[in-house]
This record gives C-alpha cells, sequence and structure tokens, in this order.
C-alpha cells in the first residue's frame, strides 16, 4: 500500500483546512494529482502544492498511510472524519485534530490545538504532547461529544476535557482531575474488566505499560446524565 | 472378527468406532481462585451426558494457569456438545445463567477465537446482561464487547459472545475386562492418559459409562437400549454375545472432541494406557462400538489408530 508524505514547505498566514485530505482519498492518485488537490486558506481555496511538498513511498503493510511533517499548528481539521487508514503528524497540529473520526489510526507527535478529537465514534487517536481546550467534547452547539474509539493523551489537557463524553475510552496520562460532586466513588472491586483494560493499554507502552499491575481509584457518573461512565485514576 | 491384534496380551479388535458431527464451543470460567473455578465448572458441566436427555454433553477439558487467562485469574476451560447450532445456544445461555453467573467471583469469556472456519456464535454476556436490571454497561476493548452485570460480590463480567465450531462427537473404546476391578483400573488410566489431551472431554460420569448402548429395541418407543452384545450378564442368553468366559466386566469410554484428529489422538491414548496395564492388569481385550458404519461420518479404526507403533 502507497504512504503519502506531505512536508510543509512554509508556515500558512491564516488557518489552513485540510479535511478530505485522508489516505483512502490519496490513495491510488499519482503525486501531481496529490499537489492538485484543494484546500482553504482563509477565503481562498488553494493547490495543496502552496504548502506541502508530495513524495508516495510503498508502506511494509497493507494499511493505507498519510505522514504528515512540519509544524502544522495552523493546520487544522488533520484526520477530520478519518474511516480508515492511519496518519501519522510529525509535529504539532492545529484544532480540530481527529474530530469525528470513526475509524483508522491517527497519531500527533506534537501538541494539538483546540478541539482536538471531538465527537469521535470510533478509532484510535494518540496525541503525545498537549492538547488545548475542549479536547474530546462536543462540536459546538451539539449535545453529546465523544461517542466511542480512543484518545491518548500523553502530555496535558485544557479546559472542558471530555465534555459530554457519552462512550468510547479516553487514555490520560496528565495529573488526576478534580472531581466533580456528580461523580461518585465506586465502592466494589473491578478486578476483572481493570486487567482486561489494562492490559490492552499496555500495549501503548510509555507511561502505560505497568497499568496492569497497578490499583485504581474508581469514581462512577456523571449522575447529572446517565451516569454509566466510569473515571479510573491508577495510583 | 477378521484380524486382531494381541498387545501386552490385551486384544484389540480389528473394528472402528462411528462418530458423529456436533457443534460444540469453549468457555473459560476465571475466579477468585481455582477452588471457586472448579465449583462454576462443575456445575455448568453437570448433567451432561449424553444429548439423549441432557441437551448437551460436556466436561471441563482442562485448568488454566492465571497467565493463561484474559483477566490473569485461575480458571478452567469447559467444552459443551450439542446436536445442532440452536440447541448449544440454548444450553450455553441456560448453564452460564444458572451455573456461572451464579458462582461467586467468576467471569466467563470464550474459549474459541471467532474467525475462519467458525460456524457461527452463540450469546453469553450478550443474553445474560437483562440481569442487570438496566445498570448493567458494556466495555469493548479490542474489538470484543464485554458486559458488566452488578451482583452482590461486584460485577459479573461475561464476553458478549462466543463461537460455534464444528464438532466430532461418540469417540468410543469399550474395556473387556476379568472383573470390574480390572475394568475400572483401565478405565481410570485410560480416562487419566485422555484428559492430558486438548480439545477432548469425556462426558459420562469419571468419564465412564457402564450403560453402553445399541440403537434399537424391542419396545418401540426407546431409541436406544442397553448394549446386549457386551453385557456379561447375558453371556449364552443373547445370540451376538461377545463375551468371552473371561470376561465379566465391560466398561465404556465415550469421547467428544473438536476436530476428528482430536477423538483420535484420544482413543490411542486410551488404548496405550490400556495396554500398559495389560492382561497382566485384568484388561482381556478392546473393542469399539459402531452402527455398521452407515449412521456417521467419522470412523475410528483401532488397528490404524495404533498404527505400527506398539
Amino acid at each position: 500500500m502507497t504512504r503519502v508524505r506531505l512536508t510543509l514547505k512554509q508556515a500558512p498566514v491564516l488557518r489552513v483546512d485540510l479535511r478530505g485530505v485522508t489516505p483512502a482519498a490519496l490513495s491510488g492518485l499519482a503525486p501531481a494529482q496529490i499537489e492538485r488537490l484543494t484546500v482553504t486558506h482563509g477565503t481562498q481555496t488553494l493547490a495543496l502544492a502552496e504548502w506541502f511538498a508530495v513524495h508516495c513511498d510503498d508502506t511494509s503493510d497493507g494499511a493505507a498511510e498519510l505522514l504528515l511533517e512540519g509544524d502544522l499548528s495552523r493546520v487544522d481539521r488533520i484526520g477530520w472524519q478519518l474511516a480508515g487508514g492511519r496518519i501519522v503528524v510529525a509535529g504539532p497540529v492545529g484544532d480540530y485534530a481527529g474530530a469525528c473520526m470513526s475509524a483508522g489510526e491517527m497519531q500527533v507527535q506534537g501538541r494539538a490545538g483546540m478541539l482536538a478529537a471531538c465527537e469521535m465514534t470510533g478509532g484510535m487517536l494518540t496525541i503525545e504532547g498537549d492538547v488545548g481546550d475542549h479536547a474530546a467534547s462536543s462540536l459546538p452547539g451539539s449535545m453529546d461529544g465523544m461517542r466511542g474509539g480512543t484518545l491518548i493523551v500523553r502530555g496535558n489537557a485544557g479546559d472542558r476535557f471530555a465534555d459530554r463524553m457519552r462512550r468510547g475510552s479516553l487514555v490520560f496520562a496528565g495529573p488526576p482531575p478534580a472531581l466533580s460532586p456528580t461523580f461518585v466513588p465506586a465502592i466494589a472491586a473491578a478486578d476483572v474488566i481493570w486487567q482486561l483494560l489494562a492490559r490492552d493499554l499496555a500495549r501503548h507502552g510509555g507511561p502505560f505499560a505497568w497499568l496492569p499491575a497497578r490499583r485504581i481509584v474508581r469514581h462512577l457518573g456523571d449522575l447529572a446524565a446517565d451516569g454509566r461512565g466510569e473515571l479510573i485514576v491508577a495510583a | 472378527m477378521t484380524n486382531p491384534r494381541i498387545i501386552n496380551g490385551v486384544v484389540i479388535d480389528d473394528t472402528f468406532a462411528e462418530a458423529f458431527p456436533m457443534k460444540a464451543t469453549r468457555l473459560v470460567i476465571t475466579a477468585h481462585n481455582a477452588t471457586w473455578a472448579r465449583h462454576a465448572a462443575a456445575s455448568a458441566t453437570g448433567f451432561a451426558t449424553s444429548v439423549i436427555a441432557c441437551g448437551c454433553e460436556a466436561g471441563i477439558e482442562r485448568e488454566l494457569r492465571p497467565d493463561e487467562t484474559p483477566d490473569g485469574r485461575p480458571g478452567l476451560a469447559v467444552l459443551i456438545f450439542a446436536m445442532s447450532g440452536k440447541e448449544l445456544a440454548k444450553q450455553v445461555e441456560r448453564r452460564v445463567g444458572q451455573c456461572v453467573l451464579t458462582c461467586p467471583t467468576t467471569a466467563v469469556f470464550a474459549g474459541i477465537a471467532e474467525g475462519e472456519a467458525i460456524a457461527d456464535v452463540v450469546a453469553l454476556g450478550k443474553n445474560l446482561r437483562f440481569f442487570g436490571d438496566g445498570w448493567q454497561i458494556s466495555k469493548v476493548i479490542a474489538g470484543v464487547r464485554y458486559w458488566r452485570i452488578p451482583v452482590m460480590d461486584g460485577e459479573f463480567v461475561a464476553q458478549e459472545t462466543t463461537a460455534v465450531t464444528k464438532a466430532v462427537g461418540g469417540g468410543n473404546l469399550l474395556l473387556l475386562a476379568t472383573d470390574i476391578d480390572a475394568a475400572l483400573a483401565a478405565a481410570e488410566a485410560a480416562v487419566q492418559a485422555m484428559q492430558r489431551l486438548p480439545n477432548v472431554v469425556m462426558p459420562f460420569p469419571g468419564g465412564v459409562v457402564r450403560s453402553g448402548s445399541k440403537v434399537g429395541s424391542k419396545y418401540a418407543s426407546l431409541g436406544a437400549s442397553t448394549n446386549d452384545a457386551f453385557c456379561p450378564g447375558l453371556a449364552g442368553l443373547t445370540m451376538r454375545s461377545e463375551i468371552t468366559p473371561d470376561v465379566h466386566a465391560v466398561l465404556e469410554i465415550v469421547i467428544d472432541g473438536l476436530t476428528e484428529a482430536d477423538v483420535g489422538a484420544a482413543m490411542r491414548a486410551g488404548m496405550q494406557a490400556g495396554v500398559a496395564i495389560g492382561t497382566a492388569g485384568g484388561l482381556r481385550r478392546i473393542s469399539a462400538g459402531n452402527y455398521g458404519g452407515k449412521l456417521g461420518p467419522y470412523h475410528f479404526h483401532l488397528h490404524k489408530l495404533l498404527g505400527s507403533a506398539a
């Protein structure tokens, strides 16, 4: 399968919206065709080649892959509605990273701006750095936020993290959050499900490698909204 | 009988066991410790000797170490066999619901992964979740859904479904011995040898059946009746007696397995254990039950199983 490599040539003056630029959309296209794909920049619609150099190689495994390189802090909606394949960003990203993704894998080797992973329904998104405000929450005006998939944040998070979360897993390596009074302590042990979860998360390595051996403190909530979620803090 | 072999004084009949296609699944039952896992497994596989009247045939396949189970706790693998996928689904739901869910500290997982060569899936946690009365929750981990049902010792975790695979039921050995002690010794040794093998269970009590049956009966309503040919008490009374004057007790071992090769391997191991006891231990002859080869597609020829070894 092909790996498409987009290397940032120059930082955009305004913000660039990279929606639609996904591994599936690019698969089968020649570099010249990819260069001619259009994205918006402020009020303009310009070709990708304006900001990115395009290269294609073959990947060793079967997945279609998109690799982005450079400081993409002003590039938004990377992985927007991603439904398959793999995106790797070697650098920071802008807003709405991985928002509304439903399948596939995305890895950001830097920090993400605001509204990362909003309304995610599936797939896996890993952010090595910090995430800005409203990460894993709802899109403005929406009743529900994240509802599936797994978001891993190895840095710190801003405000309104996981607002209106319905389903899915949020794995956070930062400091434990202050608890809202609408979360109640879980008295019963949940050793079995914790082992299943921890073993799955441990394969991401780093701070998660020893999760299965760690003691946990659980809280149940949010009682203000159905209350069937769970907050697990590993000691 | 055309061509018996004699090994260590034991006559091995030149005959075959006739076996049938079945549907099966494996469940992994874990618990706080091995004792409680065994309580659940023994209960769930109880009253499961024969599909004639038990709905399924089941048994404990083997113990599992904590490093072999999904949740890192001690456990047991059980195999359940039924004549159809539909009956299997019903049996699994009932047995897990009444015997595993109820047992302290247990969790239950599929013991066969869904994938190629899988005939179907049956519900595990999928239907049991309603016991949670609305407080049940589930989690999808690595593409598999687990249900968490609140109970008085915490929560009962059950994988949503387990896979059903085609299987083979009815492999068998008949052990003809000089007396009941010799027959039991041979049968116990054979069952012990078979229990060391994967993918098989011996569903009768202790793995052994004393009331071996034949197809048909003089009573119209009975489909099966005592295997008079192998009843020592009917020697001299039944025209088709297989009993010789030195045989006073016959016991049968029935084997259900996931594949033909598994059942054959178990029969071979059983025969080798019997032959090791030998005629000195009172075992005179090993035979097998069949229906003339017309009913079941799987034929396990005793001589072929022993091969040129022994």
